[in-house]
């Protein structure tokens, strides 16, 4: 079985044609269940699953707009139970009314959650970071965080966050982009730290990963944002078919480390 | 006569810190600095519950505070909030790039039309090292298509002297010079005449700044005295003499 485990998904409308055409580096952010869905089934192998949380609520307007996104995913994973795991994307920014959101949104029955701490200019050790982790690890669920080289999202500094938690498992995503190495040396001392492989930089980190620190926390993960992007998830994938890893190893970061974790926090497969 | 251009008041949800009125006033009272411009914490996604402490701090000091409405671009609601804040006596607008529009947005370049028809200078804000993640080229492109908008950029930009070399409606603040140095060096490509001082409290000190000031073997008296408080009663027409 194959896990997508880094999906966004929006129901936002494309922008407008006069807007895509006459305004430079305009983005539609659309990228719907359905059109995600054609992708996996695209895919070669087939991608039988993937974990989806919303995109807008990275640096939400409003309590409301990151509730919107929230709604989306719930109700997408309602529709398509088989092929999608729900993430709620909560903007840590928002305090209390974030927190009050991350518990909407699992007691509908998302297990994980996906913060980004990047896009509101919050370092992940930070006291309002450090809040909303202690009710993600009163929750039980999973959070995955992004990582990047910047000191809001540095591997050492989330590795911070996670050492705090001990019995939080966090996924940091993209393992690292380009600082893949911090990654291995924060995972090697903190057994409670994931990678998934999306926008890693230097694919061959992967397999120091697994050599180094371990073959049962590395996960397959494409970080498909928009529908326009006609490469992915199929690129993410190759990245890690690349590797040729042996037939055990490849199964294992391509979705059975990602059942076992799911399974872990209370995710039915 | 000293006025500091940088300084937030209200709540900041990422340190978990609450900053009065009173705890500027006492600072600046202690630092001699007679008049601050200050808004809310962009750390804090409510801007208009913000902005509201800001406009309660001005009423209550309106001597010594200027102040500036930290603005959102996403909200749909922007240009209404800006005609109002206006109205209230707000004297400029902030943004920040951790509200996630990018300065060559559509939704950006609104906010800044309307800006420019209600003459509010812009605070191209941010308090963050990592602001070299901003593209500078849209960034300077609508500098360059605003050329009477005035803009007051955070000296933390990437690059900030160069950029305000390159356009002469943009000022900078001295919050991030580590050294005095570092400020001596922006003299020649932007002129001591676009520098404000800018201390960026409660982070930074006000203190700390004026002596930066002070002690700078490369400023005349007269130059000091375009950072200290000149420079920036021209820009808000505060008409002191």
């Amino acid at each position: 079985m194959i896990i997508d485990m880094h999906v966004h998904l929006s129901k936002e409308l494309p922008v407008s044609e006069w807007l895509s055409t006459q305004w430079p580096n305009t983005q539609s952010c659309e990228h719907t269940a359905e059109q995600f869905l054609k992708k996996m089934d695209a895919s070669k192998p087939k991608i039988d699953k993937a974990v989806i949380f919303g995109f807008r609520a990275l640096a939400s307007e409003s309590p409301e707009a990151m509730r919107k996104d929230n709604d989306y995913i719930i109700e997408t994973v309602k529709k398509y139970p088989d092929r999608y795991i729900g993430a709620s994307l909560i903007d840590p920014s928002w305090g209390d009314k974030s927190i009050e959101e991350l518990k909407r949104a699992t007691r509908a029955g998302l297990r994980v959650v996906k913060v980004k701490f990047t896009s509101v200019h919050y370092p992940a050790n930070c006291k309002g970071a450090i809040k909303l982790f202690r009710e993600i690890d009163d929750l039980g669920i999973l959070p995955v965080c992004h990582t990047d080289w910047t000191h809001w999202c540095h591997p050492s500094v989330l590795g911070n966050l996670a050492e705090r938690f001990p019995d939080t498992k966090l996924v940091m995503q993209h393992f690292g982009i380009s600082q893949s190495l911090d990654v291995i040396t924060v995972a090697k001392r903190l057994s409670n730290v994931y990678a998934d492989t999306s926008a890693v930089i230097h694919p061959r980190n992967i397999l120091r990963f697994l050599e180094e620190v371990s073959k049962d926390r590395m996960l397959y993960a494409s970080d498909t944002i928009r529908a326009t992007e006609r490469f992915q998830p199929q690129e993410e994938l190759n990245r890690v078919l690349c590797l040729d890893l042996p037939k055990q190893i490849e199964e294992k970061v391509l979705g059975l480390n990602a059942i076992a974790l799911l399974r872990s926090v209370g995710v039915e497969l | 006569m000293k006025i500091d251009v940088h300084n937030h008041i209200g709540y900041d949800p990422a340190n978990d810190e609450t900053r009065s009125e009173e705890d500027l006033v006492n600072e600046m009272k202690s630092a001699g600095v007679d008049i601050c411009v200050i808004f809310p914490f962009p750390s804090n996604p409510d801007v208009i519950e913000q902005n509201e402490i800001i406009k309660r701090a001005h009423k209550a000091n309106p001597d010594k505070f200027i102040a500036f409405a930290l603005v959102n671009p996403k909200l749909s609601e922007t240009p209404e909030l800006l005609y109002e804040y206006k109205r209230q006596g707000f004297k400029g607008i902030v943004t920040d790039p951790r509200f996630g529009v990018d300065h060559g947005e559509k939704q950006f370049h609104e906010t800044m039309e309307c800006a420019y028809m209600l003459d509010m200078p812009v605070w191209l804000h941010s308090d963050d090292k990592e602001t070299i993640m901003v593209p500078i080229a849209p960034m300077e492109a609508m500098m360059n298509k605003y050329p009477q908008i005035r803009f007051i950029m955070s000296s933390v930009y990437y690059d900030a002297s160069g950029i305000a070399s390159r356009h002469r409606n943009v000022y900078i603040d001295t919050a991030v010079f580590e050294l005095g140095q570092d400020l001596a060096k922006a003299l020649q490509p932007v002129g001591a005449h676009r520098i404000l001082m800018g201390s960026h409290t409660p982070y930074g000190m006000l203190r700390r700044e004026v002596d930066m000031i002070n002690i700078s073997g490369e400023l005349s008296e007269y130059q000091k005295s375009l950072i200290f408080w000149r420079n920036a009663n021209k820009l808000f027409d505060l008409g002191l003499v």
